[in-house]
């Protein structure tokens, strides 16, 4: 049985990272383990072992049981529209100028194509756990409403919109001069962008049942899937985290636990004054100005650090979800075993349980 | 000197900032005493909470004097285009409002056009002296800026052809200003670098501005004094910020930055980020 780990939050606080830390834990606890992500930092991308887009998972090369892949929204919605439209259709579709601007642009279109690699992988049975790092522009709760847009979309609502309740059938030529409406439409805009825009449309619609069918069964896979809110405490992030609270869609799992990031240590609070303890500073050799300095330094981050603690006790309380913690890190861990040790060593939570 | 400009769009990696940055360069011409209007053109919040007014509506409001705040809504932004705009006339109104709608969900750029064109539009009706953007993330910014061109490529007839060359011809003008806020770390600075090779390509009069927020002072302590220091939280804070110092440096030569906004220590809520931004601009 192939389980999915879905790893969201707003843009930069590390879900990357951490989709990929939790990979590293779960390969080496023996778990054979699929990590999908979207758009890595290059030196993450190189320690996960993925190099181009599009990629079909790859093994890693130090790491036994671990795999990883990257996601092009252009490709998985060309090898979207080949599985559920028939051949000559979709050949078609791959070529069409607006069927290359939604696959680009269409809000939910790359969190459709994360969402329908994420139940291929599952489905393959190949791996105990698929971790998938929710792509940047839809990394809220927009992911999981993302099956149901893209059934509304597919469905022939604009179409009908343009041609009226009843959609032509594909085998007629659709004529904008035809129909008094759409000729005052098209005298804004030019007939013959509309007639290219309902063909495509009308193209699209044949993908409906396929796609249809396969959102429903992405929505069952989101349900028994495990959700992890990262977030730091800057307020764009957080009001993203508490959005999982307030308006998460029917198709979603509750969260289990929410990853603060980039979190300081609460003791800097309550840390001893320098100058007070003579015996550290003149073992330390510290003149007066360094000293103060120092003093200063601690002061400005202890209260960053007060901060954060204030701004997690009140999620908490707030949403009463279990937290779990990891310290900022001087660096960006982009080697295997730091990455594994980000797992072990957070705080409050055992993120290993989840695997 | 380059003409003031009247329309500033700002943008960023989620993340690093951008809707503060545009709230605070909205409150700073403000206060020194144009009058602006600040626009968000993105479905998140940010611009509203950090001008303390969370709800922003598609009609301007009044944050303080000389600064209104409105919020671009995509239905309200097509009616206004089509009436002001394309002087489409209220009878064939619907008919086109709905083939429109289709349009925007289908075509590229048509969603962008009705929200740049908005903002546009606002910058050049001699109500605001300037029209500050907080416009979508870095990854879009191009696709957003080029909405104008895209729309034209796709051989629609006349007004909408005429309205988007007027549109290309306000962006490429000199008195337009694209802001890039961006943070000192890898991800962010990337996407900054994709954001002005494509921005180049748009036949903008003005390179783009890059500003670095929450960018660390170095810390005056020698690393062999850091060395000698017994444990304990001096010394583990002191560690920390040269760390990340260090990090930032080695990403500000990556690329060309015209300025920096410092890391706020211990700020508590979004009104005063941009309360302490708006000091720094000034």
């Amino acid at each position: 049985m192939s389980r999915a780990i879905l790893v969201t939050g707003g843009g930069g606080v590390g879900k990357t990272t951490i989709s990929a830390a939790l990979g590293v834990a779960a390969a080496r606890a023996g778990l054979r383990t699929l990590v999908v992500t979207v758009d890595p930092a290059k030196r993450l991308a190189d320690a996960l072992g993925v190099e181009d887009l599009g990629s079909e998972p790859t093994p890693n090369d130090s790491v036994e049981n671990l795999w990883a892949a990257m996601l092009d929204a252009t490709s998985s919605w060309n090898s979207i529209a080949r599985r559920h439209a028939p051949p000559d259709v979709a050949e078609r579709l791959v070529e069409n100028e607006f069927f290359k601007a939604i696959s680009r642009q269409f809000p939910a279109s790359q969190a459709y194509a994360a969402a329908e690699e994420m139940a291929n992988f599952l489905d393959a049975k190949v791996w105990d756990l698929v971790i998938v790092d929710t792509p940047p522009s839809s990394g809220g709760i927009e992911f999981f409403s993302a099956p149901k847009d893209m059934r509304d979309f597919v469905g022939g609502r604009l179409l009908r919109w343009l041609t009226g309740a009843r959609l032509p059938g594909r085998k007629l030529v659709f004529n904008v001069t035809g129909k008094p409406a759409l000729r005052i439409a098209g005298s804004v805009l030019g007939t013959d962008l509309l007639e290219r825009v309902v063909d495509f449309l009308m193209d699209l619609r044949t993908t409906y049942d396929g796609l249809a069918g396969r959102a429903k069964q992405i929505e069952r896979h989101f349900r028994a899937a495990t959700l992890i809110v990262v977030t730091t405490s800057d307020p764009a992030p957080l009001r993203e985290a508490g959005r999982f609270f307030r308006e998460l869609p029917k198709a979603a799992p509750s969260p289990s636990v929410v990853v603060f990031n980039r979190v300081l240590p609460t003791d800097w609070g309550q840390a001893g004054n320098l100058r007070a303890s003579k015996a550290t500073a003149s073992s330390d050799n510290l003149g007066r100005v360094e000293t103060r300095t120092l003093e200063r330094n601690l002061e400005r981050w202890a209260a960053d650090a007060a901060h954060q603690a204030e701004v997690r006790d009140s999620f908490a309380r707030g949403y009463e979800v279990p937290l779990a913690t990891i310290a900022w890190q001087t660096t960006a861990p982009t080697d295997l075993d730091s990455l594994a040790a980000l797992v072990d060593t957070a705080g409050g939570f055992d993120l290993t349980g989840l695997l | 000197m380059p003409a003031d400009p009247k329309l500033v769009i700002v943008s960023g990696k989620g993340g690093v900032g951008k809707s503060a940055v545009a709230a605070a360069k909205a409150m700073a011409a403000a206060r020194a005493g144009q009058r602006v209007l600040a626009l968000s053109a993105t479905t998140s919040p940010g611009l509203g909470h950090h001008l303390a007014a969370p709800e922003l509506s598609f009609k301007p409001t009044e944050i303080e004097p000389g600064l209104h705040a409105a919020s671009i809504n995509l239905g309200e932004a097509l009616q206004e285009y089509l009436r002001l705009q394309l002087n489409v006339p209220t009878p064939r109104f619907g008919i086109v409002a709905r083939a429109f709608e289709v349009l925007a969900n289908t075509a590229p750029g048509v969603r962008e056009i009705i929200t740049i064109g908005k903002a546009i539009n606002d910058s050049e009706s001699g109500t605001w002296d300037v029209v500050i953007v907080d416009a979508p993330p870095t990854g879009q910014i191009a696709s957003f800026i080029r909405a104008p061109r895209t729309v034209g490529e796709l051989a629609p007839t006349g007004r909408v052809l005429q309205q988007s060359a007027w549109m290309e011809s306000v962006l490429a003008a000199a008195t337009t200003e694209v802001v890039l806020v961006t943070l000192l770390e890898e991800l962010p600075i990337t996407e900054t670098d994709e954001a002005i090779a494509e921005l180049a390509g748009l036949g903008l009069t003005r390179t783009p501005i890059v500003l670095a927020n929450r960018v660390l002072e170095p810390l005056p302590i020698g690393s062999d004094v850091l060395a000698g220091m017994s444990d304990g939280p001096h010394r583990a804070a002191a560690e920390l910020h040269s760390a990340l110092q260090e990090g930032q440096t080695e990403w500000a030569d990556r690329i060309e930055i015209d300025g920096t906004l410092p890391y706020l220590f211990g700020i508590l809520t979004p009104t005063e980020v941009a309360a302490r931004l708006l000091d720094e601009l000034r």
